[in-house]
């Protein structure tokens, strides 16, 4: 089996201005990055110059990922939603066209690239969001992947304002309250991935 | 707002979800409270994981290659690797006019030559067609203004890569105290694109794109005295040609 240098490591080479080590990164990763960008901005064009967008990102940042705060691919694909997002805004659109929250379509992409750690992390998170009341999952996926706030779900939705901070509250406590009670390891810990 | 309210507000925090107004309440107690700093980082940790829940889908296969090309376009006009930030857009955007002017005006040269043989593509606009193929080549004539009847030629554009070019022939010559200047008509202003001096009987300009190019009204060219317009929105001479794209 080839060896597959870790993602740190191959950080530390971008630092340097080492370009193959950013297209490793890329090919590794481009799937997964694609996949949040596409999730916020269902529109192929766009998908594709967030992800891009993401890398040279990379390129220009890589000296600003913290080991210490969290896993590398959490990291990387944070900076792809927030990028995702704010193309949404100058677009003036933040509500989805389809309905694609939280579908595990196509999991084995994820599960091989990811750690085994992470890629547990990840059923386990997934199987909890499908456990919580419908309205709660909407809400939350809404705030999160397309950047909306209360008012914006609530105008969205048509409800009234106290039921999506409702839900949203209620939803995310049960969230934690279930992901604690599943994770025997500290969520914040960097595994190399 | 009362403690429970706030600490109620921890989660759709974590999430990005307060309004603004909200927000600014929130965050001037979270300073000074500890328990809920503590709690906070807990659902940071949670909502930082849910971006491994989106669903997954294959990217295509070409953005390898377009990485490839972005990041050896950002090497030919980048500071040195202890700097590596890079210079303003219009920078960029000279140093590439530059280059292109050098590079048409020899091409035109051995061209003339052969008077059957039409004025060739720019580099700009050979590269367009060769990554984005012609089918997929976005084409605008552009309009020029009466005054400058002579003027004709077109945008080029791939919305997919997000590069867009205008050629164009037959620009006035320039005295040494004008220039022209490029305008991009955004939804809600218009912003100057550079100044440029034309190349020869073709000039080609990479236009400076900040945002989507669907997301655009227009581009301009106007005739400027030396260093501009004193305007940094509006054309203060003549406009040369135009190319519209949306009926605003």
């Amino acid at each position: 089996m080839s060896h597959q240098p870790p993602a740190v490591e191959l950080l530390q080479r971008i630092e340097t201005g080492d370009e193959e080590a950013l297209f490793t990164l890329h090919a590794r990763y481009i799937n997964l990055v694609y996949s949040v960008a596409y999730q916020v901005l269902e529109d192929q064009m766009a998908a594709e110059e967030v992800a891009q967008d993401t890398f040279m990102r990379l390129w220009e940042k890589a000296a600003s990922y913290d080991p210490a705060k969290g896993e590398f691919i959490t990291w990387l694909l944070t900076i792809t939603r927030r990028l995702a997002i704010d193309y949404l805004r100058k677009r003036q659109r933040q509500e989805p066209h389809h309905n694609t929250l939280f579908i595990d379509d196509n999991p084995e992409l994820w599960e091989n690239v990811l750690s085994t750690e992470i890629s547990d992390l990840r059923r386990s998170l997934v199987g909890i969001l499908q456990q919580l009341p419908p309205e709660q999952r909407d809400a939350i996926g809404l705030a999160y992947f397309y950047g909306m706030s209360h008012s914006d779900i609530a105008a969205y939705r048509q409800v009234p304002l106290g039921t999506i901070k409702t839900r949203i509250r209620q939803g995310m406590q049960k969230l934690r309250s279930m992901w604690l009670s599943e994770q025997p390891v500290n969520p914040n810990s960097n595994t190399g991935t | 707002m009362d403690r429970q309210t706030f600490l109620d507000l921890i989660p759709a925090y974590a999430l990005g979800a307060l309004d603004a107004a909200e927000q600014a309440e929130f965050e001037a107690r979270l300073a000074n409270d500890a328990e809920a700093q503590k709690l906070l980082a807990e659902y940071q940790a949670l909502t930082q994981a849910l971006v491994l829940t989106a669903s997954a889908r294959p990217a295509p296969a070409h953005l390898g290659a377009d990485l490839r090309r972005r990041v050896a376009s950002s090497r030919s006009v980048s500071a040195p690797a202890s700097d590596r930030r890079l210079p303003p857009p219009w920078r960029r955007w000279l140093a590439t006019a530059a280059v292109l002017a050098v590079v048409f005006g020899v091409v035109w040269a051995l061209n003339r030559m052969q008077s059957d043989v039409p004025a060739p593509a720019c580099a700009e606009v050979q590269t367009l067609y060769e990554q984005a193929g012609s089918a997929n080549i976005i084409r605008v004539s552009v309009a020029p203004n009466e005054q400058f009847a002579d003027v004709y030629g077109e945008l080029l554009a791939d919305p997919n890569s997000n590069t867009a070019v205008i050629q164009v022939n037959n620009l006035p010559p320039l005295n040494d105290d004008q220039t022209f200047q490029l305008w991009l008509a955004e939804p809600d202003q218009t912003v100057s694109g550079g100044l440029f001096r034309p190349a020869g009987e073709t000039t080609c300009i990479t236009l400076p794109l900040q945002l989507p190019f669907e997301q655009y009204n227009g581009f301009g060219v106007s005739l400027e005295q030396a260093g501009g317009s004193p305007d940094p929105n509006r054309r203060t001479g003549p406009s040369v040609f135009g190319v519209r794209l949306n009926d605003a």
